[in-house]
């Protein structure tokens, strides 16, 4: 596999992609004694299938973005055999994958929600840590057990911390390679929000068990601004693509400004989706609203882009990398995604909207930020042995 | 205006003088909830605050001017009206300000008492219109005494959309080169129409057909910061200036810019590096999701380039990638503002735009402004081409 960009071919892990969740992942998993109708499963209603979590009945489309595998991006499955197998079956998936030349994928989930959040809103400990746990346990047997070229990511319940510690370290036994957290937790359920120092330990074992951590966007609909009612779906729909990913600059703003990351210095994080669009004018607008107030002299040791440099990572997507932002964000801290299968995916034709994402970009820089990094974020290196410089075989 | 130092500020900030709400309004219609400064007990100590309605519109101090202070922090506020700078408040010796920092003119968004261009007014349709034709009767006075300045009017929002088509039209008669407006209606007073409702036609229509600019500034009425969040000075700020991208996105998609392809929308406070983002974003989708077949007739980018200005004052990359935008990028001192460039505008102006060409310098730094609130004189031409200015210029042919 390779993407092959000028004439050039290059690996390229793609760092975040979404499995979609079939409707027996918890019921295959779950005590049906001990839960019963609370464990999430698949209703009929007005012939279409919803979920049921806990009680909530969502249609299957609200809790997966499909757009990129659809005829008609606008049109959502009603059932789950409409969705096409490349989203939901891992033997599809890598098929597609071989396709786009795509060599690796690291995984979020869809139903247990994009950001991680969905399981967090459930008020009973036991049940939130059940379901996380078949999540964590299934993505290991159907998805990493197909191939190596998954990388698995594992949800933790939301607090307390402990419980968030031992299913962390208990999924890294598994295989899992990093976690999903939610951003926002505080609007999930009544529990610290990220930068509370009670979370340190979460953030301490992350970082000896080197996984790194996805804020990914759109954990909650508190820091967007509500689409109009007067919009059709499908409209509506496209601003929510816009201002979800854009929404993230808020939580990249806490992330830095709480300096939360200080006293984790070996821990990596991660802001998908299309933070290399938005992201350098946040890293700017802190570093500036620190020096003008002297805050650098007194309550910032390092200014919130070097934090940044030192330790997090931007995911583009269909976006072009800003190489006249030059040192602010240099190529060591950029990661590339296909979104596989939203709808702002640029799938099929990877190679053409990396083309132009990557317009101007060195062949240099392109390994790192298509792979390089990547591999040493996650350990891919068997797999992508060739970013040392091997070339593909 | 005459551009001796070719530099104008697209976001600074006027403070009325303290007895302009009383000098304008009715006593007795209004009487003691008349905008004014008193003596009120805070934390123990007396200090003097603005106070609307008889309540108090802010804790940090009587104006917001911590760079006109002389604190290199930036971490005083004036507690007395007598320790507020008079190039704050007062147009003539402001003029030494300009000078001082070798600015040519800057465009007047509001200081206290007014807070995201309506929030102390609220309160019966009535006292809000009255406050508000007093802010803009008063605001006017400032280009009286120069044309170095680019007053903006308030609008009133709970009388009805005609109320505020016939403030906008006494408004731009008096002076006024732009309207600072909340950027959802809906979100800053619920019960209001949202943005993109037809209801506000007529309001883009007096905009458009009178050519003047609708400005947001800053967070412009809307708060998305997690509560939890408030504690730090540099969240809050950073946090006000990523609201709106949001409503820029609304905009390129809302159907208003088909209605009206001339009305112009200005983004203050929000620096610019996100501009470049929002209309690859938002191209994105609208050719993903085809959405010319669901009424979004022009392709966002267009609407953007055609319709929407942006300031910057700190942004090395984000000027750096301005890519097609250039026209529609405007400095800003954010004068008196704590954020401000002021003393040494001149000194970030050149890190800023290091190696940027002459011509793309001289629109960035004053011809796009002029430009935008149709002041240009003749033969600017704006950076990038195709913005030259229509008008001479002065405020008498108006």
């Amino acid at each position: 596999m390779s993407v092959t960009l000028g004439g050039v071919e290059y690996r390229f892990a793609s760092v975040d992609d979404h499995v979609v969740e079939h409707p027996s992942v918890w019921t295959d998993r779950m005590s049906k004694t001990r839960w019963g109708d609370r464990v999430p499963h698949v209703a009929e209603s007005d012939g279409r299938q919803v979920w049921v979590i806990d009680g909530q009945a969502t249609a299957i489309t609200e809790v997966s973005a499909l757009g990129a595998v659809l005829p008609d991006p606008g049109a959502a499955p009603r059932r789950f055999e409409e969705i096409p197998p490349a989203a939901i079956d891992p033997c599809a998936r890598l098929r597609a994958m071989d396709t786009a030349g795509v060599d690796a994928s690291v995984l979020y989930p869809s139903v247990a929600g994009t950001a991680g959040q969905t399981f967090g809103r459930i008020t009973d400990p036991e049940l939130e840590l059940a379901c996380v746990r078949a999540y964590n346990d299934w993505l290991i047997d159907e998805w990493a057990a197909a191939s190596p070229r998954f990388v698995p990511q594992c949800l933790v319940p939301l607090y307390p911390v402990e419980a968030a510690v031992a299913e962390l370290e208990r999924a890294a036994g598994r295989g899992h390679r990093g976690l999903v957290f939610p951003a926002l937790p505080m609007f999930l359920r009544d529990v610290p929000e990220i930068s509370d120092e009670r979370f340190g330990r979460l953030w301490d074992a992350c970082a000896s068990l080197g996984m790194p951590v996805a804020l990914h966007c759109g954990c909650t609909p508190q820091i967007q601004a509500p689409a109009y009612r007067g919009f059709t779906p499908r409209v509506a729909a496209a601003l929510d693509a816009v201002n979800r990913p854009f929404s993230s600059a808020l939580v990249l703003a806490n992330v830095l400004l709480s300096q939360m990351l200080v006293p984790h210095p070996r821990l990596h994080m991660l802001f998908p989706e299309n933070s290399v669009g938005w992201g350098v004018f946040t890293l700017e607008t802190m570093d500036y609203l620190v020096r003008v107030d002297r805050l650098n002299v007194d309550t910032y040791r390092l200014l919130p882009s070097e934090v940044f440099r030192r330790q997090c990572y931007f995911v583009g997507g269909f976006e072009q990398f800003p190489s006249s932002a030059g040192d602010c964000l240099p190529a060591s801290r950029v990661v590339w995604a296909t979104a596989f299968p939203s709808a702002i995916s640029p799938w099929p034709d990877l190679a053409g909207a990396l083309e132009k994402s990557l317009a101007g970009v060195a062949e240099a820089d392109r390994r790192q930020i298509l792979a390089g990094n990547a591999a040493s974020l996650y350990q891919l290196g068997e797999i992508m042995h060739w970013t040392t410089g091997t070339g593909p075989s | 205006m005459e551009i001796r130092y070719g530099l104008v500020s697209s976001d600074s900030h006027a403070n009325l003088h303290k007895d302009a709400f009383l000098e304008r309004m009715s006593a007795v219609a209004w009487g003691d909830r008349i905008p004014q400064v008193r003596e009120v007990e805070q934390d123990g100590s007396l200090v003097e605050r603005w106070v609307v309605h008889g309540k108090p519109v802010s804790r940090r101090g009587v104006a917001n001017c911590a760079a006109a202070m002389g604190d290199p922090l930036r971490r005083t506020y004036p507690q007395r009206w007598e320790e507020v700078p008079p190039t704050v408040y007062d147009p003539a010796k402001r003029l030494q300000a300009l000078d001082a920092d070798r600015v040519d003119g800057e465009v007047l968004f509001f200081n206290d008492p007014v807070d995201s261009a309506t929030l102390p007014f609220q309160g019966e349709p009535e006292f809000e219109l009255a406050c508000v034709r007093a802010y803009n009767d008063a605001l006017a006075q400032w280009r009286q005494v120069s044309d170095r300045y680019i007053p903006l009017a308030l609008i009133p929002y709970r009388s009805g959309v005609d109320a505020a088509v016939a403030e906008v039209r006494r408004a731009a008669g008096i002076g006024h080169l732009g309207i600072v407006m909340v950027a959802e209606p809906s979100m800053t007073m619920p019960g209001l129409p949202h943005f993109n409702d037809p209801r506000w036609d007529p309001l883009w229509a007096i905009c458009q057909e009178l050519d003047i600019p609708i400005n947001w500034h800053a967070h412009a009425g809307i708060r998305l910061l997690p509560e939890r969040w408030q504690g730090h000075q540099a969240l809050r700020r950073t946090a006000a200036f990523s609201v709106q991208p949001q409503f820029v996105a609304n905009f390129a998609l809302s159907g208003v810019a088909d209605r009206f392809p001339r009305l112009k929308l200005i983004c203050a406070e929000t620096g610019v590096g996100w501009l470049h983002h929002v209309i690859q974003a938002c191209d994105q989708v609208w050719e993903r999701n085809r959405l010319w077949t669901e009424g979004v007739w022009t392709r966002p980018s267009d609407v953007v380039r055609r319709q929407v200005w942006a300031n910057f004052w700190y942004e090395r990359a984000g000027v750096a990638g301005r890519a097609s935008l250039g026209s529609h990028l405007m400095w800003a001192s954010d004068y008196p503002h704590g954020t401000s460039t002021y003393p040494d505008s001149w000194q970030l102006v050149d890190a800023v735009l290091d190696g940027v060409d002459p011509d793309s310098r001289a629109g960035l730094l004053y011809r796009n402004a002029l430009s935008v609130y149709n002041l240009g004189p003749e033969g600017f031409a704006a950076d990038g081409g195709g913005q030259a200015a229509t008008r001479t210029g002065d405020q008498a042919c108006r």
